[in-house]
């Protein structure tokens, strides 16, 4: 009965489920040769697992991979009730998961609404194409972005701080902003390998400045250090020179 | 030189006769056309990366831009501004999603780097000044931040924010 009524809950507050229409990914790969490519090698459309809200235990795992939809689940309970200790499993074609009521009502239980949602997008088409992007395009369509813009971005997802905090965009827009004169500067190349773009981007010009002296101070004692140990050998040779000489020298006197 | 046209062949097999001239701003065929020395008008060039449709697309975007003075080539230093999208250009790309990944990567492909910026620009223009639930639901992203982690992102951003 419970159970019954949770069902007719989710089916009614879920406008948009009725208009998705299944497609089928096979044709949908054979139209885009290209992102085929990118696709059919991680063959895994989108996995996921955890633990359903307290004070329920069960453990859910879903699977889209290109032919269907695996729901797999494990009642945690600490009392033996009859029935509810064994796993289940539902695997459904994309088809016939739109109109499985059963499967997004165990969807719903542990992973919450917008999971459901999530997943009837995909089978109805809705792939989540950005991900696939070689990070290169990635980060230049993140280039054509307002860096005012970027911190809200990065919220969306880990990829998407990934790229928003990725040094080669972080040098494209350092680039933008300061121009490619200073490219020239051998400390400014030291200190971008030590600090990274995206530090330098945010540090001042003063503090910039006084990095900059720094590392040519260290270039300069580390030239030093090298020197003086070419002295220091020479230094000794000579001296080693003087006691063998004056070593035989004795020996000579004594003969 | 001018009018003399060579074969593109599709991954379906359909061949398209293209303009030397438009042909080349495919910075990969203008490779293949002057290192392999392959100027005769018999040859045709296999593209098994891109369907018939897309080299259409392509086709149709490269001989509409075939006079563009060549784009410099250091740009890094330009003003990047997404809104200096041509109104042909808009129009060309009011497609669905996939077709414009996926001419985002033939552009890529094909090394044609006034395509690759356009359609770029075009993805960026999806994503800016929208809140970060808008553009997961433009794109079907999940977020895959547990609360706690999105809490400390939020706050190390507060810095970012203030100026």
């Amino acid at each position: 009965m419970a159970n019954n009524k949770m069902i007719m809950n989710l089916d009614n507050d879920d406008d948009n489920f009725n208009s998705k229409k299944s497609f089928n990914i096979h044709e949908y790969l054979k139209e885009h040769p290209l992102l085929a490519g990118i696709i059919v090698k991680n063959e895994i459309l989108f996995e996921c697992h955890g633990e359903a809200p307290s004070p329920s235990k069960d453990y859910g795992q879903i699977e889209i991979n290109l032919d269907q939809i695996i729901i797999r689940w494990w009642k945690i309970t600490l009392r033996n009730i009859e029935g509810s200790i064994y796993p289940g499993q539902i695997k459904d074609s994309y088809e016939d998961f739109l109109y499985n009521k059963i499967a997004h009502h165990e969807i719903n239980r542990i992973f919450g609404k917008k999971i459901v949602n999530y997943c009837l997008n995909i089978v109805s088409g809705q792939i989540d194409l950005f991900k696939y992007l070689p990070l290169n395009i990635q980060i230049k369509i993140f280039s054509f972005i307002n860096i005012d813009d970027i911190p809200q971005i990065s919220l969306v997802s880990k990829l998407f701080r990934l790229i928003s905090r990725h040094n080669d965009l972080w040098k494209i827009f350092y680039i933008r902003q300061h121009g490619k004169k200073i490219l020239k500067n051998k400390y400014f190349i030291n200190l971008v390998q030590i600090r990274g773009w995206r530090y330098l981007f945010f540090t001042n010009k003063l503090k910039l400045q006084m990095e900059l002296r720094r590392q040519a101070l260290l270039d300069v004692y580390q030239e030093k250090q090298h020197s003086l140990d070419l002295i220091n050998k020479q230094e000794h040779r000579q001296q080693f020179l003087l006691n063998s000489s004056s070593i035989l020298n004795q020996e000579e006197q004594q003969q | 030189m001018a009018g003399h046209k060579i074969k593109l062949q599709s991954s379906d097999g359909d061949t398209f006769d293209v303009e030397v001239e438009i042909a080349k701003q495919s910075a990969t065929i203008k490779t293949m056309l002057e290192d392999l020395g392959m100027d005769e008008e018999e040859d045709v060039i296999p593209l098994p990366n891109v369907n018939s449709a897309i080299l259409k697309k392509v086709i149709q975007w490269a001989t509409h831009h075939k006079d563009d003075p060549p784009p410099p080539e250091d740009d890094e230093n330009r003003e990047k501004n997404t809104n200096d999208i041509s109104s042909w250009d808009q129009d060309f790309l009011k497609v669905d999603q996939g077709t414009l990944f996926e001419l985002i990567l033939a552009a890529n492909y094909l090394d044609i780097k006034g395509l690759l910026d356009v359609t770029c620009k075009t993805v960026a223009n999806m994503i800016k000044g929208k809140t970060p639930e808008e553009i997961r639901r433009t794109f079907n992203i999940k977020n895959d931040f547990t609360p706690q982690e999105e809490e400390q992102i939020k706050k190390e951003n507060e810095w970012c924010e203030e100026k």
